[in-house]
């Protein structure tokens, strides 16, 4: 307000060649803009604590007062489970068509108090426990309070307990419900079904096609497939059940054998305990250890029978995160040996050494199994040479033109490619004969899941300053190889575009080094091998090779790969670079043998 | 003027429209209350009382007028509790006999029950058996068979029929299993029955085709969808189907189409399958061809689905929604398509390809109920190379095998025991002795005396515990799981065989890399020999090799207990008649599980190599026709249905070896003497 006033006092000066009348009407419309921008402001704020404070009065309601519904004796009763019932016959999934984002919407009666004709209750109206699970179900994205866009119906009715409510009678309050339906799409939770003396192992309340879930189910009650099995759930804890989804961190013992049950335990391997019990746990902690847990985990699971392709797998249910460390699981695990006559697709990436590129693709054009070959051209400024100057070779030849300067490019799941094998080479990798390069063909089709490439790498531990250290000199072991000449799978290319951890993809394109390393790093880590090594050392033209004056730019390299070393460990969180002793050779390679019987005669001369 | 006014009209103007828009909205929310409280609450209410309701557990008092439960309709329901006795399977897990075949019956069911006869799990007394097996007759011919002898109510029975009964049974089931092909969801008891896959009348008895799939990811330009057809072909849409092909619902343009005549397999990357009964024969066709099955809303349960985790090969979809199905398949993630296609081909090699291997995996799911806590992990199951090829009883503890060690993050335990085998002229290898126990990862020596001579009452002193062992006569006993092997790599050695401690070394470290496979020094190949019409092998040197010889190999000691407990027995007897078969059956298994190719490391004696009374035969122009006990490899063919051995053109060498560097800084320079 004070800021208006002053506003208008200054009014003037700021519009001084404005005649009077003009001038206060003028004004005027601009107090009552103004006013009005404050007066909605404010309104934008003050009446939110308006509506919280009545929210407070409208939802702190006291369970003693919701509306009583009375039963007549003869309403009518559910039908008895219909053992018969799975997702395609007796759920609607039509109902579940409104959801973009592939999760059930679930709608929650309200809470009613029902009692019968002579005003007996039925039940106890909720337990604190269903009032909590309700509570869960209403805060999460399932929730719906549209009972016309609901694909799952929770009714209000407690039945946790079936010794706290009386059957028929519970039956018949389901019965009422405004979109019953025989119960379709509707869920029921039980947790302790009967008592004594029957013990019945399900609810025993009719519920026809409604969705039970439940624990200690038995198998002719429990329709597989449909009911949702839980854990029997204890204020203490012991006892503990699986969801359908966890073989693995149970032992069922069958109820006649519960005399065994100690023997049983004891011939369990102290090993198999201890793995048993960290699978429980972690089991207990992530779905059951509340009944919140319980309501999402149920909800999850009818969520991934109606939409299976959007589904969680297996593993996310099952691994727990400390098994996950440290452990992989190989994209490419199929153990098989891809047919020879794919052939691969060698792809160059260049700038603009014309010759030296010109001079790779006809020597790469030498190799027998090499099916296409695709030159990434990764100079903006300056246009590839004309189509009459390229080498007349006997593949396919593709260039793909770059937007930016990008060491990334190299690494890009063109569509050209169309074989599984992708030899990358660098434009002045002219040194490795035909045989080298055919056998290095050869020696990934055997390990189709690694990289395999020429000069390789070595990463240590400098204990003196605590951190990784690259190592290009001879040694006995290898830990990576370079890309500027390796042969490896083509879905390593989708990966390294859209699956790189952290920054790296950034940071490797801005430092314009360490792509190499970088992949290393991703293959090693996904697949959990060693990358193979093939044929002797040879004097590359490489990085640290090329050093233009001496020692310093070759240190500064170093320094750099060893940095880039460091920065990788920590965005993946651990080292997965794996270290061996071991290259790939002929079978006869060096042996005593005619050289003309061998069939890669012309390896390692240089 | 004019324009004066014109403007501050306009202002007037856009500005009540704003505070119509921030102004009016808030105010009718405050106005009109948009849902009364006495009709739906917006979300579940926070009750005042919510501290003081009672718990679920604790109820206050029972309430009165509790009825009767109904009872439960037992009859004819059995679950695996109720209705076997798992107390006649105590000890050696699960022995089954089979009723022997009355009359005339059909090959096929004569060589079915050979096979079961032959297996690991037979026994020919039925009072010793937990598991008496019926085989359901497979062709009109086959006489509708009375009830057994041993029948009992069924109890501990399993009905097995590959293939729908053609004629009515004269009995009642009972008590007793039912394994049948693609049962209805709703007769089929969890848990209790099996559930077979639907076979093609000619499917193979043993080994069977493998998978069609010869690489990991999708190849290009190859359709993206096949829908199964009623007569029995595949019809693939092109890679763009936002046409929903199936059931009439939506007839538009399906993009290009192929019907394939037939029952070729279907080359897409998803297969359609209708729900129908008869398309289960479909399920099996795509599997095998590497298709990834999309299943709607099928109305029989999938084959072995109590211990095969079928999310990670097929996906069930639901019928009724086929636009969100198309718009799933289409936007699936390439590493999830990767990973289904590759499972599909793992669970056919290991469960279906053969009717052995689909017996088999019923008996394995039996026996894995009889063990309880010592089944089969679901990841034995659900990973290569399959619960049928790592056997429970030789672990609990995932690490202890050779193939879970990516998966669990695990490496193989840091030694090795040396194994020696002393055949006939009964020296002791004292130089071979020294040699490998100067290796630093030597954990033990373990000499295996076969000759008739006694063995020397002194052994050479070495650094690592050396125990002799006498009596064994059996080629095959030198595969024996011998409780004092504690490493889990062995070195089998034969008493001639001649190796340096940094051979010894480097090979150790290189099979620490390859736990799985078998590392040797000599090799073997094998080749089709066209003018015999039958696989042939060499120990020629050649530029690849498909076996490695064992009387110098690494390998896991898991192989022993495979060697031993899995392999039929009429294979294990073959190889002790013919001395050098055993070297043959050992790759034959290994490749069987790995299907992989064993790994060559440098060897210095390369030229004195030749084991005189072990050689093979060479590929020279030997006319004579193979006198039957020495042609092994084809014998072990047909024993395994198939030829599981692959070849390799690469030798594993150390990083340095013969490179142009100073042999000081070589570690294996010894290696490289000549």
């Amino acid at each position: 307000m004070c800021a208006s006033v002053k506003y208008n006092i200054r009014g003037p000066a700021l519009i001084p060649r404005m005649k009077t009348k003009h001038r206060i009407y003028y004004i005027t419309l601009f107090s009552i803009v103004l006013l009005g921008l404050i007066a909605t402001g404010v309104f934008q704020f003050w009446p939110h604590s308006i509506e919280s404070a009545s929210d407070w009065s409208v939802e702190k309601r006291s369970v003693r007062d919701v509306p009583l519904v009375r039963l007549p004796a003869d309403s009518p009763v559910p039908e008895r489970g219909d053992l018969s019932c799975r997702m395609h016959t007796c759920f609607d999934v039509y109902r579940c068509g409104f959801n973009p984002k592939n999760k059930i919407k679930v709608y929650i009666y309200s809470l009613k108090k029902y009692v019968d004709d002579s005003g007996v209750p039925v039940s106890s109206t909720i337990s604190r426990e269903y009032n909590e699970l309700l509570t869960a179900i209403s805060d999460s994205d399932y929730y719906t309070d549209d009972i016309g866009r609901a694909c799952l119906f929770v009714p209000s009715i407690d039945v946790l307990n079936q010794n706290t409510l009386r059957i028929k009678e519970t039956a018949q309050a389901l019965a009422q419900l405004s979109r019953w339906d025989r119960g379709t799409n509707h869920l029921l939770f039980n947790m302790l079904p009967g008592g004594p003396p029957d013990y019945n192992t399900a609810l025993d309340v009719p519920r026809d096609r409604a969705l039970l879930a439940g624990g200690g189910f038995s198998t002719w009650t429990y329709r597989q497939g449909y009911d949702v099995s839980i854990p029997v759930y204890s204020p203490l804890s012991a006892e503990l059940d699986l969801p359908e989804k966890g073989p693995g961190a149970s032992v069922i013992v069958p109820e006649e054998k519960m005399l065994d049950v100690y023997s049983i335990l004891q011939s369990i391997p102290q090993r198999q305990v201890e793995e048993m019990q960290r699978q429980a746990r972690w089991f207990w902690e992530a779905y059951f250890q509340s009944i919140k847990a319980i309501a999402l985990a149920t909800l999850q699971i009818i969520n991934d029978r109606i939409y299976p392709y959007a589904a969680i797998s297996y593993e996310e249910w099952n691994d727990p995160p400390t098994v996950k460390w440290g452990s992989v699981s190989n994209p490419l695990f199929l153990p098989l040996i891809p047919p020879q006559s794919q052939g691969f697709t060698a792809i160059v990436l260049t700038y603009d050494r014309v010759e030296s590129l010109f001079r790779v693709i006809t020597e790469v054009s030498k190799v027998p199994s090499l099916s296409k070959l695709l030159v990434v051209w990764n100079n903006q400024n300056k246009n590839p040479p004309e189509d009459s100057l390229w080498p007349k070779i006997r593949v396919p030849l593709k260039v793909v033109r770059t937007a930016e300067n990008k060491l990334s490019n190299r690494f890009f799941p063109y569509d050209e490619i169309e074989t599984e094998a992708v030899l990358a080479i660098d434009d002045d990798i002219i040194m490795l004969t035909s045989d080298e390069l055919q056998f290095g063909y050869e020696v990934w089709r055997e390990f189709p899941d690694r990289l395999v490439g020429y000069p390789g790498r070595l990463h240590l531990w400098d204990h003196e300053m605590s951190k990784w250290k690259y190592e290009s000199e001879w040694t006995n072991e290898v830990s990576m190889v370079l890309t500027g000449a390796a042969f490896y799978h083509k879905y390593f290319n989708y990966l390294y575009t859209y699956k790189m951890p952290g920054d790296i993809k950034n940071w490797v394109d801005a430092h314009m080094n360490c792509e190499d390393i970088a992949m290393n790093f991703l293959v090693a880590n996904v697949t959990g091998k060693a990358v193979i090594k093939v044929t002797p050392r040879k004097k590359f033209k490489c990085p640290e090779c090329t050093a233009i004056d001496g020692l310093s730019l070759d240190q500064t390299h170093m320094v750099e790969r060893s940095e880039c070393i460091n920065k990788f460990a920590s965005v993946f969180g651990t080292m997965p670079l794996k270290v061996v002793e071991h290259r790939a050779d002929p079978v006869l390679y060096k042996d005593d043998f005619p050289e003309k019987l061998k069939s890669f005669p012309n390896i390692g001369s240089l | 003027m004019q324009s004066w006014r014109r403007k501050s009209l306009w202002l007037a103007l856009s500005a009540s429209w704003l505070l119509i828009l921030l102004g009016f909205f808030p105010l009718l929310r405050l106005a009109v209350p948009s849902r009364p409280w006495a009709g739906t609450p917006q979300g579940w209410p926070h009750w005042l009382d919510a501290e003081f309701l009672q718990s679920f557990s604790q109820p206050r008092e029972l309430l009165e007028d509790v009825p009767q439960p109904p009872q439960a309709p037992r009859g004819g329901s059995c679950d695996w509790g109720a209705c076997f006795d798992t107390s006649k399977c105590k000890g050696g897990g699960l022995k089954v006999f089979v009723y022997p075949a009355a009359g005339l019956i059909s090959e096929t069911r004569r060589r079915i029950l050979a096979s079961i006869e032959g297996s690991r799990y037979h026994t020919s007394s039925p009072a010793e058996a937990c598991l008496l097996l019926l085989l359901s007759p497979d062709t009109p011919a086959g006489e509708c068979s009375p009830v057994p002898p041993q029948w009992n109510g069924g109890r501990n029975h399993l009905v097995l029929s590959l293939h729908p009964a053609p004629c009515p049974r004269t009995f009642q089931l009972g008590q007793a299993m039912v394994a049948k092909a693609s049962p209805t969801v709703d007769t089929f008891r969890h848990g209790f029955d099996v559930a077979l896959p639907l076979l093609p009348e000619a499917h193979p008895l043993r080994g069977g085709p493998p998978g069609q799939l010869q690489q990991h990811s999708p190849q290009p330009r190859v359709a993206q969808l096949a829908l199964a057809e009623e007569r029995g072909g595949w019809h693939t849409a092109g890679t763009n189907f936002s046409a929903c092909p199936w059931d009439g619902r939506c007839e538009q343009n399906h993009g290009p189409k192929l019907t394939h005549p037939g029952a070729t397999l279907p080359n897409a990357t998803f297969c359609l399958i209708p729900g129908r009964h008869p398309d289960a024969l479909h399920f099996l066709q795509a599997l095998q061809a590497g298709c990834i099955p999309v299943l709607l809303s099928p109305h029989w349960e999938l084959p072995f689905s109590e211990v095969i985790d079928w999310t990670k090969a097929a996906i069930i979809a639901d019928e009724r929604l086929p636009l969100q199905v198309l718009a799933a398949l289409q936007e699936m993630p390439l590493t999830r398509v990767l990973a289904l296609r590759q499972q599909t081909q793992f669970l056919w090699d290991a469960y279906f390809s053969s009717v052995e291997k689909v017996i088999h995996t019923t008996l394995e799911i039996i026996q894995d109920r009889i063990l309880g806590v010592s089944a089969h992990p679901s990841l034995q199951w659900n990973s290569p190379p399959g619960a049928l090829l790592a056997l429970p009883t030789f672990s609990t503890s995932l690490s202890d095998f050779p193939f879970y060690h990516i998966q669990q993050g695990s490496r193989p335990v840091g030694r090795f025991s040396a194994l020696i085998w002393v055949g006939a002229p009964g020296k002791p290898p004292l130089k071979l002795i020294q040699a490998v126990a100067g290796s630093q990862h030597c954990a033990q020596i373990l000499v295996l005396w076969s000759s008739e001579k006694p063995p020397p009452p002194r052994w050479p002193e070495t650094t690592v515990p050396l125990t002799v062992s006498e009596g064994h006569r059996k080629v095959s006993d030198r595969f024996f799981p011998y409780s004092a092997i504690s490493s889990d790599a062995i070195l089998s050695l034969d008493a001639h065989s001649s190796l340096s401690t940094s051979e010894v070394d480097f090979a150790f470290v290189v099979w620490q890399s390859f736990p799985e496979r078998m590392v040797g020094f000599l090799t073997w190949s094998h080749f089709w020999d066209e003018a015999r019409g039958g696989w042939g092998y060499t120990a020629e040197r050649a530029n690849e090799f498909s076996m490695v010889l064992t009387s110098a190999a690494f390998y896991h000691r898991y192989y022993h207990t495979l060697f031993t407990h899995s392999l039929p027995k009429a294979l294990r007897t073959l190889a002790d008649e013919a001395p050098t078969c055993v070297d043959v059956l050992m790759n034959f298994l290994v490749a069987t599980v790995t299907k992989l190719p064993p790994i060559k490391v440098p060897y210095r004696k390369q030229n004195q190599e030749a084991r005189p009374p072990l050689a093979p035969e060479g590929r020279g122009p030997r006319l004579e026709p193979q006198p039957p006990v020495r042609d092994c490899i084809n014998q072990l063919a047909a024993g395994f249905g198939r030829m599981p051995l692959v070849s390799s053109r690469l030798r594993l060498d150390p990083v340095l070896f013969k490179d142009s560097v100073s042999v000081l800084r070589k570690k294996y320079r010894s290696l490289e003497k000549p």
